[in-house]
């Protein structure tokens, strides 16, 4: 059974500058990408740029997951934020490096790390 | 109100000038006359559209009861009066004998004009049940003629004949009013309940106008003329206020009698039902010509046609349009597109489809606008033919996904306001409740269909693919090559080529496109092209991948990107030069006999291509690892779809089984071992069918019978940055 959510209440940081905490949960595979990616969307349509994905929860990710990530750094990066990744665990980070995502993203281990590491920008 | 006031008035004024004349001993001038009935008819008028217009909507037992309890008030008046006065008429002068006739006339006149006023204004709702076009005309007809036969009558003298225009006119309201008559549909509305009471009061209703009129017409509420034995027949005290209010009663009366009549006879014979079941049977015909074309037609446009037809054939509507959404063609707001009683172009202009459709998901059912033309989402004017307007979802909103959207909507509409009854709207739901079936089965069909063709361009696609792959591996001296590929569909991101360089060298790539299908097809074919030119202008893979960095990135879509591996084997010096792209890790395994035997991962850093468009970061990432190889030594380049394959626990067969496999067969030569390992994968999987595309190149060096010097690879390009094997601190050992 595929199952995924993504939930994005947390928005944490200054009210000047928002950060938003997108906690994924489950499979991000070919069929949940697409919510993923509506998401991510929904928070730039809202203005925010500055994002975290806390995978904590997330148990498995596919190609179509990992180019969700890749179509939306950009975007993130455009508009003055950036798309950070954290608090992976140790499975799902092993697909990331594999890849070479910790060069191209800035990855935490933790989502507070994440957060924080805004606050310099 | 100030209309009912004004009839009163007017009736007054002519009872006054009636008094007058019966005080000055002469009767009124013609043309004094002529105006006295026509005020006279107008007043009654008056009061007609006064009551009709307060009415609004009242029951059907209520619309009977009002006029037989004033018809009994009347009769009982009238009786009174005929018992209690010996008013007459003079025969010579046509006067009533003094002023207290006149009195009486006007008493009985006036409330005479207020029951016929009354008696129509209640049957009209009943008469006029369904608001059909061509009921609307009838009534129009009956109330025309009716007046005509008063007026024909005007100025008339009390003891002259009635003129032969009187007949014909008074004929043709009678035939007006019988036709209104057997409009009884009202009765199917009907709580069964209430039929009884409804029949005993249409009986009476009938029973009574008919005693009103004999009662007034020589019977003992009548006014004699002379002494009352004279050749010109009594007729009612009205006559003497108006000759025409007198017509004027006498054809509402009639049509009284004849309505209460015809429903009583109804409500007993059931005629009604059978009306009502012709309805029933039109409906039925079109819910099963819809469900024939849902059987055989399963196209969406035709289907929609038909569901637009349904409404008008059944009439249960005049006009009726479909709007759907497509969400497949990105089109989320319905367009109209099927129309019947009117064109697609005017259905488009008539109403804002997608306002009525959000309102009608938001109402979770049928939305109806009584008075159509004075909503704001109705763009049609009077005369357009869209008074009253349903919009019925099609589909329940529940059993089609979020948001509360439907596929579309029904649209319904009627050239009258106020048009559709109870039953109407049951048969409308009803039938578009079965239009969403057949429409959610077309659909079904047609991804079906789309299916079907995908799968025809897919293993088209896959044939194409079939030639990307190498055709025949190159044969080199001191080298065994052996190459497998199992798509998990038709078209996999999957690619592997061997191409010889020069006459000792080959070079191997694997890689494996994000994505599937067609796409990944394409950006396979053009991964295919940088490599075959690539592998002839430079040796080091660094170099080539860094260039299909280059050429693919721009090129792939967003989110999509590839994971490559590129290896060359110079089988003369026995060396391996090997650069990663976010590839899964090469197994090297080594005769453990030697002491420089065992099994490594080469996972050299690089990024995935298209990871980093702009080319410099993936240039700075990327390290090509070099190898002196031994003999015997065996080298597998493989896609995620060998190590990630699940077993029956779910279990991944991962990279350090996939080595120790390896390791274990490398001695039996680079086909064996593929054989080998294409039955471990398969056992591990449990399944025929992988579920991920899987595809491995394995390359065994067996030297070349002599003693190597190490390779010479000092002279790298300046992409890469070389790392000595077995130095590699990444490697496990």
């Amino acid at each position: 059974m595929s199952h995924f959510s993504v939930s994005f209440d947390r928005r944490t940081g200054t009210p000047e500058a928002p950060v938003r905490v997108l906690a994924l949960r489950g499979e991000l595979d070919a069929h949940t990408a697409p919510d993923f990616e509506a998401a991510l969307q929904a928070c730039l349509d809202d203005g925010d740029a500055r994002l975290v994905a806390d995978g904590s929860g997330l148990d498995y990710v596919s190609s179509a997951g990992l180019g969700v990530f890749m179509a939306f750094v950009e975007p993130a990066r455009d508009g003055g934020g950036d798309l950070k990744i954290a608090a992976l665990p140790e499975r799902v980070f092993e697909v990331f490096d594999l890849l070479g995502f910790p060069t191209v993203f800035d990855m935490h281990e933790t989502v507070e790390g994440a957060v924080t590491s805004f606050e310099g920008a | 109100m100030s209309l009912g006031v004004g009839a009163v008035l007017g009736l007054a004024v002519v009872a006054a000038a009636r008094g007058a004349a019966v005080t000055g001993g002469a009767a009124a001038g013609l043309a004094a006359a002529i105006g006295l009935d026509v005020l006279a008819v107008g007043a009654a008028a008056a009061l007609y559209f006064a009551l009709a217009g307060t009415g609004g909507r009242t029951g059907p037992l209520r619309s009977l009861a009002v006029p037989f309890g004033l018809g009994l008030g009347v009769l009982v008046l009238t009786l009174a009066v005929g018992a209690g006065f010996d008013g007459y008429i003079d025969p010579k002068t046509g006067l009533p004998d003094r002023t207290l006739t006149v009195v009486w006339a006007a008493v009985l006149g006036t409330s005479e004009a207020a029951l016929g006023a009354t008696l129509l204004a209640s049957l009209r709702p009943l008469a006029l049940h369904g608001r059909r076009r061509s009921t609307l005309l009838l009534w129009a007809t009956f109330l025309g003629l009716t007046v005509l036969t008063a007026l024909t009558v005007a100025g008339r003298p009390l003891v002259v004949y009635v003129p032969t225009a009187m007949a014909v006119f008074g004929a043709a309201s009678v035939l007006a009013g019988v036709a209104l008559a057997l409009r009884q549909r009202w009765i199917s509305d009907l709580a069964r309940r209430h039929r009884v009471a409804a029949g005993a009061l249409a009986l009476g209703l009938s029973a009574t106008m008919v005693a009103l009129l004999y009662v007034q017409f020589g019977g003992p509420g009548a006014l004699p003329v002379g002494d009352g034995t004279g050749r010109i027949p009594d007729f009612p005290y009205t006559a003497v206020l108006s000759r025409s209010l007198a017509a004027l009663v006498l054809s509402v009366t009639v049509f009284g009698a004849l309505y209460g009549l015809a429903t009583a006879l109804s409500l007993l014979f059931g005629l009604s039902t059978a009306a009502a079941q012709d309805q029933r049977a039109g409906e039925r015909r079109a819910l099963r010509s819809l469900a024939d074309l849902s059987g055989r037609v399963l196209d969406r446009a035709e289907l929609a046609a038909a569901i637009a037809r349904g409404p008008v054939d059944a009439r249960l509507g005049d006009a009726a349009w479909v709007a759907l959404t497509d969400p497949s063609h990105g089109n989320i707001r319905p367009t109209v597109v099927a129309a019947s009683g009117l064109t697609l172009d005017a259905a488009t202009r008539a109403a804002d489809a997608d306002a009525l459709y959000r309102a009608a998901a938001e109402a979770d059912g049928a939305l109806v606008l009584s008075h159509a033309e004075a909503d704001h989402r109705v763009r049609a004017r009077p005369g357009d033919g869209v008074a009253s307007l349903v919009t019925l979802p099609l589909g329940a909103s529940s059993i089609d996904g979020p948001g509360g959207l439907t596929r579309g909507v029904l649209l319904v509409a009627r050239t009258t306001a106020d048009a559709f009854e109870p039953d109407d709207l049951a048969a409308l739901e009803t039938f578009a409740g079965q239009a969403a079936l057949s429409l959610s089965h077309a659909d079904l069909f047609a991804d079906a269909l789309e299916r079907e063709r995908l799968a025809r361009e897919l293993s088209l696609a896959r044939e194409v693919q079939k030639r990307l792959f190498p055709q025949s591996l190159p044969e080199v001296e001191g080298l065994e090559l052996a190459a497998a590929e199992r798509p998990a569909r038709e078209v996999g991101g999957d690619y592997y080529d061997v191409v010889r360089i020069g006459d000792d060298c080959v070079g191997v790539m694997v890689a494996d496109v994000s994505g599937k299908g067609t796409p990944a097809a394409f950006y396979m074919a053009e991964l295919k092209g940088v490599f075959q030119a690539g592998s002839r202008l430079t040796r080091s893979p660094g170099e080539l991948l860094a260039g299909a960095n280059d050429a693919l990135a721009p090129s792939l879509g967003r989110g999509v990107f590839a994971s490559a591996v590129y290896a060359v084997v110079d089988a003369r010096e026995g060396t391996l030069a090997l650069a990663r792209a976010g590839h899964t890790p090469a197994v090297l395994v080594r005769d453990r006999q030697r002491p420089d035997g065992g099994r490594w991962l080469l996972r050299g850093d690089g990024l995935a291509i298209g990871l980093d468009r702009a080319g410099a970061t993936f240039r700075k990432t990327l390290r090509e690892q070099c190898v002196k190889l031994a003999p015997g030594d065996t080298l597998l380049l493989y896609t995620d779809g060998l190590t990630e394959a699940r077993d029956a626990q779910g279990q991944e067969y991962g990279y350090d089984r996939l080595a120790a496999f390896v390791e274990q067969h490398a001695h039996v030569g680079a086909l064996d071992l593929r054989d080998l390992l294409l039955a471990e994968h398969r056992a591990w999987s449990g399944s025929d069918e992988p579920d991920d595309d899987t595809t491995f190149v394995l390359l065994r060096w067996t030297g070349r019978g002599e003693p190597v010097e190490p390779a010479d690879v000092s002279d790298g390009p300046p992409v890469t940055e070389r790392a000595a094997f077995p130095a590699d601190p990444d490697l496990p050992v």
